[in-house]
């Protein structure tokens, strides 16, 4: 099957202050050659820590930031800088985006009808069928339109704001909706709610979920397959529970361990790595996790890792697993070890 | 799982409204407000009612627009109506309830009718110069770039000067005269305005929902007129009613220097003016025009912190 | 054991421009010294509150505060400005969710630890920089001599989040308070400053009391568990025992709705319905029976008393029956 959506060498570098001739001084590389691809109808969740570049990685998709290089295809169609190419900002029809920030990502003067509403009339729906279209889809959110629709944003709480966001963000039908860390600030029991909620729209509505989080527990229970960002690099990519239940990058190793239990039993005795994560603004020489790479050797602070395709749909960015990389004892991962998934559909 | 047979339901709106934050004492949250939806001018009106100051400032000043504006109607003389004998007789004399002036004309009437020219010369300039100022400011806001370069730099050359100089330079260029002197005060408060229109309309854009606008497709214009121009409108007008004083007060010093409105039109800073002389012989009859130039002040800054309170809704 | 913190029926009003905020009512909390217990509660449950109050730190014109809070034998509610600034940071301290904002920006970290010191202990500006070098040395930040002169910009957020703790260990308080203190960091870095909150715990023999929304982040650290649903203690014990099989209802279902490793992903979540309730009025009946899968009519009658059996306690009018329906129930993967 043909990749539904394919982003490759997505990349930009922030300027930081700039001297007298208008050059940068320093730069921060937000986002540096990312690519990863994803099949229609399914979930790819993207984690790392914070600084990592996944949120930076979904402006560069919708156009809130223009990206420095990088092309996206969908369904065959090329965006991107260049002849050739359709702009990116014409993925915004097929792609939409729910924030974190649900208070912040609503016009506190709008009511959540016209907040809805707003986007269907930009694409030329008429005022009452784009006022009926914002009923239906706050009923379908589970927020009964009748109470809802003259409310402003402050009168609601942060779980029916997230609902009336992904209303906002289904209002002008897309394909593709981005989900930045869109449950992290939610309390878990109303979290749940909206999990559940995102699972029966993607079934009802045959949507693409492009799932941002810190949180690696959600990350694994909504995602088809999962990406791995460090520093603004992919360090690792795969079929969730393969990633998880064998992690080829160290990094990923350390996030799944450092963890908290669910039972008192399993405390941890040691964290899995020391200190922060470096500042992007001056990146680590060579593999940019090396610093804090238990692992690490020579050859991890002078060569960067390329992301290397390890078969059964799994990629990592690291020396320990590349043959030939030149690291001491290259100890390549069995990839086939991981029994096939059992359930790659969506959950409904 | 026994306890886990709920799936999620259409939530009851009573029930559900919350997620209040009572962690922040002053986190009011707006929910208990929310078993009926208001407007949010609406809110922002409850709210105020409820301040006292605030509406005893609003009715001072409805007052006093009330009685200039129908100053021929109340007025007990007219306003050119002069006897030399009773010059400048003390407040309470018969017929002269506030007393008169140095050419013997009811101070009464002529501070009615000094409310006409004192107030539009206070609050028209700083309407034109909000309407400018604020377009201004949204589109180096919003644009950023060489226009807020170019927009931002021509305000700071306004102000290089203090507003009091720049109005006296810029009416004294253009000749004495109403109009001159009201376009001297317009002049002077476009700067202001449009830097506080920048630096909140700068803010505003970087909230998520302008980005979410963004993605949904919409145009700049649109997102603007939308999205951002509600936003910024209500710092910017509590901003601008604060002005409004201030506004008040440069006239009155552009009638007293002559170079604003000529006598013998009443006008509050013109009479201050003229009636300097006069204050050894009738100290109080004299500070009367100040006294009104100051109460008007008051209110509009009083009112405008009031209306900031009001408007700043919490989460 | 002795009690080092025994709060006692506590409850804490705000008043605010839209009326009074019942914000924690009849709360009772035991602890015992060298102890850890995590106070666990969503988002207006009254945890933070309940926390503050211990410090006596809400603003004492908008907050009525009823009841008994006896810390390392000192009746706190009674005492007055300087009693009390002598028991915070000397007795009871506290370390916050974000230490960006809970440090001066414009004072090194070293000198602003042995401000504290010097105010506490009377000694020298000197012993005091000594004592502040000590206890970055004691919670493992890197090359601390340097540390000291930096500002707290300067430093990465798990960085800023250890010198944070140790400002509040300078005065080797009995109880440290802990308000979400890894809420903000990362996976990796969370993680650390866990393992070393409950080291410094076990070394310096203090007790804690430690805020989570997080039942993960509770069960890293705390012997003792409390639930805080709208204001009360809706279940305490062990952590081991409340964990793997709760009694009252709002924790079963708090355990449901989290997601853990492994989740089969045709499962749905449990989620509870609904929202909290708002706190404008006193609740006295179950706050949590709008929500509740187990209501029936007589949860809407006024609380019974806690029903305690053993070392646990749960407020539950169907407390029985509920805890025998979740005897079988798998809340948490084991």
């Amino acid at each position: 099957m043909a990749d539904f959506l394919k982003v490759e060498g997505l990349q930009k570098y922030f300027p930081i202050g700039k001297n007298l001739l208008g050059r940068p001084k320093q730069v921060v590389k937000a986002v540096e050659q990312v690519s990863f691809t994803t099949e229609r109808g399914q979930t790819l969740g993207i984690v790392g820590e914070s600084g990592c570049g996944k949120s930076t990685t979904a402006r560069l998709l919708m156009d809130l930031i223009p990206p420095d290089a990088g092309r996206i295809t969908l369904e065959g169609e090329t965006y991107g800088k260049g002849r050739d190419r359709k702009p990116i900002r014409d993925l915004r029809k097929r792609m939409q985006m729910v924030f974190q920030d649900s208070y912040a990502s609503l016009n506190a003067r709008l009511t959540i009808e016209e907040s809805i509403a707003f986007g269907p009339k930009i694409h030329g729906v008429s005022e009452g069928a784009a006022r009926a279209k914002a009923r239906d889809l706050l009923d379908r959110v589970g927020l009964a339109p009748d109470n809802f629709i003259r409310r402003y944003p402050h009168e609601l709480s942060g779980g029916q704001r997230q609902r009336v966001n992904i209303a906002r963000a289904l209002a002008i039908d897309p394909e593709i909706v981005i989900l930045d860390e869109a449950v992290s600030a939610l309390d878990k029991s109303v979290q749940a709610q909206v999990l559940n909620l995102l699972a029966d729209l993607k079934a009802d509505y045959g949507l693409t979920y492009l799932f941002i989080s810190h949180d690696l527990n959600v990350v694994q229970y909504v995602s088809d397959r999962v990406i791995v960002m460090y520093l603004g690099q992919v360090v690792e990519s795969g079929p969730a529970h393969a990633l998880y239940a064998n992690p080829a990058h160290p990094y990923t190793a350390a996030l799944l361990s450092a963890l908290p239990a669910l039972h008192p039993e399993d405390r941890k005795t040691h964290a899995p790595l020391e200190g922060d994560p470096p500042n992007p603004i001056s990146p680590p020489s060579g593999c940019r996790f090396h610093p804090r790479c238990p692992h690490a050797e020579a050859v991890c602070a002078e060569k960067m890792p390329p992301l290397t395709d390890l078969g059964e749909g799994r990629h990592v960015a690291c020396h320990l697993r590349i043959e030939g990389s030149g690291y001491s004892a290259v100890r390549p991962i069995d990839v086939g070890a991981i029994a096939s998934p059992t359930q790659i559909t969506a959950p409904s | 799982m026994p306890v886990c047979l709920l799936i999620l339901e259409k939530i009851d709106p009573m029930q559900n409204v919350t997620s209040p934050s009572p962690t922040a004492p002053k986190g009011a949250d707006g929910g208990k407000l929310s078993t009926q939806s208001r407007g949010y001018w609406a809110t922002v009106w409850l709210s105020l009612r409820r301040d006292p100051l605030s509406i005893a400032c609003a009715t001072v000043l409805v007052g006093l627009v009330l009685i200039a504006v129908f100053a021929p109607l109340v007025a007990p003389h007219s306003p050119a109506e002069s006897t030399m004998v009773n010059r400048l007789l003390p407040i309470g004399s018969a017929g002269y309830i506030l007393g008169t002036d140095e050419l013997g004309r009811d101070m009464l009437t002529r501070l009615m009718y000094g409310g006409r020219m004192s107030l539009v010369m206070g609050i028209l300039p700083v309407v034109i110069a909000f309407g400018i100022g604020t377009s201004l400011g949204l589109m180096a806001g919003f644009f950023g770039g060489w226009v807020n370069t170019l927009v931002m730099r021509t305000t700071d050359v306004f102000f290089a000067f203090p507003a009091v100089l720049l109005a006296i330079a810029i009416s004294g260029a253009l000749g004495p005269g109403l109009g001159n002197s009201m376009l001297a005060l317009t002049l002077v408060f476009i700067p202001p305005i449009a830097r506080v229109a920048e630096s909140v309309t700068t803010r505003v854009r970087m909230l998520d929902f302008v980005d979410a606008a963004r993605a949904s497709g919409a145009h700049s214009v649109t997102i603007i007129r939308i999205h951002v121009v509600n936003n910024v409108m209500g710092t910017v007008f509590i901003y601008a009613t604060s002005l409004v004083s201030v506004c008040m007060i440069l006239a009155a010093g552009l009638s007293f220097l002559g170079l604003g409105v000529k006598p013998p039109t009443p006008e509050w800073g013109l009479m201050l003016n003229t009636l300097r002389q006069s204050i050894y012989v009738q100290p109080w009859v004299s500070v009367l025009p100040g006294l009104m130039i100051f109460i008007t002040s008051l209110c509009f800054n009083l009112l405008s912190d009031g209306l900031r309170g009001a408007m700043d809704l919490k989460r | 054991m002795a009690n080092i913190v025994e709060v006692r029926d506590l409850s804490v009003t705000f008043k605010t421009s839209e009326g009074l905020v019942y914000a924690v009512s009849g709360v009772n909390l035991d602890l015992a010294e060298g102890k850890t217990l995590a106070l666990i509660g969503e988002s207006g449950s009254g945890k933070s509150v309940t926390m503050k109050s211990l410090m006596r730190l809400h603003p004492p014109h908008k907050t009525a505060i009823a009841g008994q809070i006896t810390v390392a034998g000192q009746d706190v509610l009674s005492l007055g400005g300087k009693a009390l600034g002598d028991l915070r940071g000397k007795e009871i301290a506290m370390v916050f969710q974000e230490p960006m904002l809970a440090f001066d920006p414009v004072f090194t970290v070293g000198d602003q630890i042995a401000e504290v010191v010097v105010r506490h202990e009377g000694c020298s500006y000197q012993a005091g920089r000594d004592r502040a070098l000590e206890m970055m040395e004691c919670v493992q930040i890197p090359s601390p001599r340097k540390r000291l002169d930096a500002y707290p910009h300067e430093m990465s957020g798990g960085m800023r989040q250890r010198a944070m703790i140790a400002l509040a260990l300078s005065c080797r308080p009995k109880v440290l308070l802990a308000d979400e203190p890894t809420t903000a960091l990362d996976a990796t870095v969370q993680i650390q400053v866990l393992l070393l909150l409950r080291q410094l715990q076990r070394d310096l023999g203090m007790s804690m009391i430690f805020v989570t929304h997080d039942v993960g982040v509770a069960i890293e650290v705390a012997d003792e568990t409390a639930v805080m649903y709208a204001g009360r203690i809706i279940e305490q014990g062990p952590v081991d025992t409340v964990m793997t099989n709760p009694w009252h209802p709002y924790t079963q279902g708090l355990l449901g709705a989290t997601v853990y490793p492994d989740m089969d992903r045709e499962a749905r979540l449990v989620a509870i319905p609904g929202a909290p309730p708002q706190l404008y009025r006193q609740i006295t009946e179950c706050a949590f029976a709008p929500r509740c899968p187990h209501a029936v009519e007589e949860c809407l009658q006024p609380l019974p008393p806690p029903m305690v059996m053993g070392d646990r306690m749960a407020r539950c009018v169907r407390l029985p029956e509920v805890a025998q329906l979740a005897e079988n129930a798998v809340t948490t993967p084991s």
